[in-house]
C-alpha cells in the first residue's frame, strides 16, 4: 500500500494581489480519499496545483510524509495529476502515453511492456494500446490518462475534475471505478470537484471551499447532516432558509409562525437563520406547525415529488413521497423533521454559545414540536 | 448533428430538408470550383511548361505546338557551366536550410513558449524583412558584405539566401510551439520529465508539422533565390535560378521552360520526401485541442 500523508500549513497563494487560496491548513491522512468541493473560483485547482508542484505557495508549507516539498520540482514529487482537460500526448499511441514516465526512469523494456499491459487491463483498454489518442472516445482517453498517472506509482493522486468532460453515465461509471481502484491500491487521493453528488459518493472526507478558505471539513454525512454555515447547507443538497428570532423555546418566523426547538440552545432575542431541508418537511395533519400552508405547485421528480408551499411571506420547498396525494390549492399542515439554526448572516460563527466552527444548531438540530423523538437528539455536544 | 425537436431556439430555424439539399449541392459545387481552380492555376501552367520544353515552335492561331523536339534539352544540358550551377544549387540550399534551422528554431521556441521583454520588437523585425522589396535590402547589405570580405564568396551567398528563410523558419514554428496546450507540458513534467526532456519528447515532436512546412518553404526560398545570389555571388557562383534569368533574356522561351522544369525537380523530390511529415503532422495537429 502506497499512500502518503499530506499536510498543508497556512498555505496562501495570491494572483496579482487577490488571494486565491487564503491561509488554508489541511491534513490528508494516508490512504484517504479527500475531496475539495466548492464553487467555481474558490481555489480548489490552485491548491491541487500547489501540491503537484505546478505552483508554489506565497507563504505556508506543504508537507508530504512530514517532509517540506517546497524545493522539490514537479518531476520529482511523488504525486501524479489527472487533468481536467484531456491531456494525452497526441503524437504517442496509448501504450507510449502510459509508458512515458517509465521510459524516463529507464526501466527495463520487458518490465515496461508488462506494466503497460497490466495498467491498460486495469482500465479495460488492453486491446487499444496501439491507437492514437485521437482515435479514442473522451471516456477512453480519460481512462488512459488514469493509467498513465497510475504508472508513476504515485503516493498522492491528484484529480482535477477528471470526469467533468464526460456524459453522466460515463462519469458515474468512471468515478465508481476510480473509487474502487483507490480502495484497492490505497493511494492517498485528492479530488477536486464542484459536483456535490460526486463528492458525497466518493469521499472519506469533504473539504468545502469558499473564496479561498476552508468553510468546513468532515465526512459526507457530517457535512450533509450538520452543515457549519448556510453556505455549506446550500451548496450540498437543497435547503429552505427563514430568518427568525429566538424567543423562549421557539424560533419565531415571519407571519408569526413559531417553530419550537430544544431548550438550552437559544438566547432570547437572537436573530438567526433557520434552515430546513426539503426532505425534512413532512405533511402531517396531526402534529403540524400552528400555521397552515397552501400548495402552490407540484412537480413530479420521478421517485419523489417536489412541492412549493406558501404561508403568507414564507415560501417552502418540500420533497415528499410520490404516493402523497396533493394538488395545487390544497391546504396542508407541515412538520419539520429536523431544522438547522445558523447565526444571522449565515456565518455560523455568530452562533450563540457555539465554537467558531460549529453551526448554531446542535448537530442533529432541533426536533420540532411534538416530534422531539423523531430526530433522535437535540442535545448539544 | 442531432436537433432536438422540442427545443425552440429563437431566431434560428432548423434547416428544412430543402434547405439542406441546397446546402449539399452548394458544397458539391464548391468542391468542383476548387478542383477546377487547382487545375487551372497549378496543374495547367506546369503542364504547359513541360509541353513548351519539348516544342519546336507553334504558329499563332494554334494553341498547341505544331512539332516537338528534344533540342532545347540538348542545348541546356550541354551548355557550359550548367553542371556547376546544379551542384551549387543543390548544395547551397540545404546548407542555408540547416543554418536557418539552427538560428531560427531556438528563437521560434522562445517566441512561442515564453514572454520576454522586446518580444514584439523581435516579431516586428522578423516580419519587416519580408515587408519591403528584397532588392533594397540586398543593396543595403553590399557595403557590409564588402567589409566582411564576403562579396563573391559562397558564405556571402549563404548569408544572402538566409534572409529569405528567416520569416518562415521563425514565424511558422513559433505558432506551432505556441499552439501546444500547456497541460501536455505539465503532464510530461508530472510524469518525471525535466524541461529539456519535455522539449525533445513533447514540444519538438508536436511541432514537427510546422517545422516541416517551414523547412519546405525555406528550402524553396533559398533554392529559388536569384537577385541577391546574383549580386553577391556573380560571376563565380551562378546558381540555377541566376543562370535561368540570364537565359530568359537571350534565348527563346522554350529554353527557359526547360530550365524551369529542371529547377522544379528538387522541389518535387523534396515534397515527396516530406509529405509524410506534413500530413501525419496536420492530422495530429488538428486533434491537439
Ligand atoms: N494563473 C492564474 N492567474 C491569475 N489568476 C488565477 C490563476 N489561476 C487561478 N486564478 C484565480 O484564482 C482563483 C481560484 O482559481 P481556481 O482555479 O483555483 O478555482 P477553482 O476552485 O478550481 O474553480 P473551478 O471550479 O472553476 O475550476 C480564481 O479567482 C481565479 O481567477
Ligand atoms: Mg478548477
Amino acid at each position: 500500500m502506497q499512500g502518503s500523508e499530506l499536510v498543508l500549513e497556512q498555505v496562501t497563494k495570491s494572483f496579482s494581489g487577490a488571494p486565491a487560496v487564503d491561509a488554508v491548513s489541511l491534513t490528508v491522512r494516508p490512504h484517504e480519499f479527500l475531496t475539495l468541493l466548492g464553487p467555481s473560483g474558490s481555489g480548489k485547482t490552485t491548491i491541487l496545483r500547489m501540491v503537484g508542484g505546478f505552483l508554489s505557495p506565497d507563504t505556508g508549507r506543504i508537507l508530504i510524509d512530514g517532509v517540506d516539498v517546497s524545493g522539490v520540482p514537479v518531476e520529482r514529487r511523488p504525486t501524479a495529476m489527472l487533468f481536467q482537460q484531456l491531456s494525452l500526448w497526441p503524437h504517442l499511441n496509448v501504450s507510449r502515453n502510459v509508458s512515458f514516465g517509465l521510459e524516463l526512469r529507464h526501466r527495463p523494456k520487458q518490465e515496461i511492456a508488462r506494466r503497460v499491459h497490466e495498467l491498460l487491463s486495469v482500465v479495460g483498454l488492453a486491446e487499444l494500446g496501439s491507437r492514437l489518442p485521437a482515435q479514442l472516445s473522451g471516456g477512453q482517453q480519460q481512462r488512459v490518462a488514469l493509467a498513465r498517472a497510475l504508472a508513476l506509482e504515485p503516493r498522492i493522486l491528484l484529480l482535477d475534475e477528471p470526469f467533468s468532460a464526460l456524459d453522466t453515465k460515463l462519469r458515474v461509471e468512471l468515478r465508481t471505478f476510480v473509487r474502487s481502484l483507490q480502495r484497492e491500491v490505497g493511494t492517498t487521493t485528492l479530488l477536486v470537484t464542484h459536483d456535490q453528488e460526486e463528492a458525497l459518493e466518493l469521499s472519506d472526507r469533504i473539504v468545502v471551499m469558499r473564496d479561498g478558505h476552508v468553510e468546513q471539513v468532515g465526512s459526507p454525512t457530517d457535512i450533509y447532516e450538520t452543515p457549519a454555515t448556510t453556505f455549506v447547507a446550500e451548496f450540498l443538497g437543497a435547503m429552505n432558509f427563514f430568518t427568525g428570532a429566538a424567543s423562549g423555546q421557539q424560533v419565531r418566523l415571519a407571519g408569526d409562525v413559531a417553530v419550537p426547538v430544544d431548550e438550552g440552545v437559544l438566547a432570547a432575542g437572537d436573530r438567526l437563520e433557520m434552515g430546513v431541508r426539503p426532505e425534512d418537511v413532512v405533511l402531517d395533519a396531526d402534529a403540524g406547525l400552528p400555521a397552515r400552508f397552501t400548495v402552490e405547485e407540484v412537480t413530479s421528480k420521478g421517485h419523489f415529488r417536489a412541492l412549493r408551499l406558501r404561508c403568507g411571506a414564507l415560501d417552502l420547498r418540500a420533497f415528499v413521497d410520490k404516493g402523497v396525494v396533493v394538488a395545487p390549492g390544497d391546504d396542508v399542515a407541515v412538520r419539520f423533521r429536523k431544522v438547522h439554526l445558523f447565526g444571522s448572516g449565515g456565518g455560523g460563527q455568530v452562533a450563540p454559545e457555539a465554537a467558531a466552527e460549529r453551526p448554531v444548531a446542535a448537530p442533529s438540530a432541533m426536533a420540532v414540536r411534538g416530534a422531539s423523538g423523531t430526530s433522535g437528539s437535540g442535545s448539544r455536544p | 448533428m442531432s436537433v432536438a425537436a422540442s427545443v425552440e431556439v429563437p431566431g434560428w430555424n432548423a434547416p428544412t430538408s430543402r434547405a439542406r439539399s441546397v446546402l449539399r449541392v452548394g458544397m458539391r459545387v464548391g468542391q468542383v470550383v476548387l478542383f477546377l481552380a487547382a487545375v487551372f492555376f497549378i496543374v495547367a501552367p506546369l503542364g504547359w511548361l513541360i509541353v513548351l520544353a519539348f516544342s519546336r515552335g507553334f504558329s499563332f492561331p494554334s494553341l498547341v505546338p505544331t512539332s516537338f523536339t528534344l533540342s532545347w534539352w540538348h542545348t541546356v544540358l550541354a551548355s557550359p557551366g550548367l553542371l556547376h550551377s546544379v551542384v551549387l544549387s543543390v548544395t547551397i540550399a540545404p546548407v542555408v536550410l540547416a543554418v536557418s534551422m539552427v538560428i531560427c528554431l531556438p528563437a521560434a521556441y522562445a517566441i512561442g513558449r515564453y514572454n520576454f521583454p522586446g518580444k514584439r520588437f523581435v516579431l516586428l523585425s522578423v516580419f519587416s524583412i519580408n515587408a519591403f522589396p528584397r532588392i533594397s535590402l540586398y543593396i543595403a547589405m553590399i557595403p557590409m558584405l564588402f567589409l566582411l570580405n564576403l562579396m563573391g564568396t559562397v558564405i556571402g551567398v549563404v548569408v544572402v539566401q538566409l534572409i529569405g528563410t528567416i520569416l518562415f523558419m521563425t514565424w511558422i514554428p513559433a505558432t506551432g510551439f505556441a499552439a501546444i496546450p500547456e497541460e501536455l507540458v505539465e503532464a510530461a513534467r508530472d510524469a518525471g520529465a525535466s524541461k529539456v526532456q519535455v522539449f525533445w519528447r513533447v514540444l519538438l515532436p508536436l511541432c514537427r508539422p510546422s517545422i516541416a512546412v517551414a523547412a519546405v518553404l525555406s528550402f524553396l526560398a533559398a533554392f529559388d533565390e536569384a537577385q541577391g545570389t546574383f549580386i553577391v555571388g556573380a560571376p563565380n557562383y551562378l546558381t540555377m535560378p541566376v543562370r535561368m534569368y540570364s537565359l530568359v533574356l537571350d534565348y527563346p522561351v522554350q529554353f527557359a521552360a526547360v530550365f524551369a522544369v529542371v529547377l522544379s525537380i528538387p522541389s518535387v523530390v523534396l515534397l515527396i520526401l516530406v509529405r509524410k511529415h506534413l500530413f501525419a503532422g496536420t492530422s495530429a495537429a488538428m486533434h491537439l485541442r
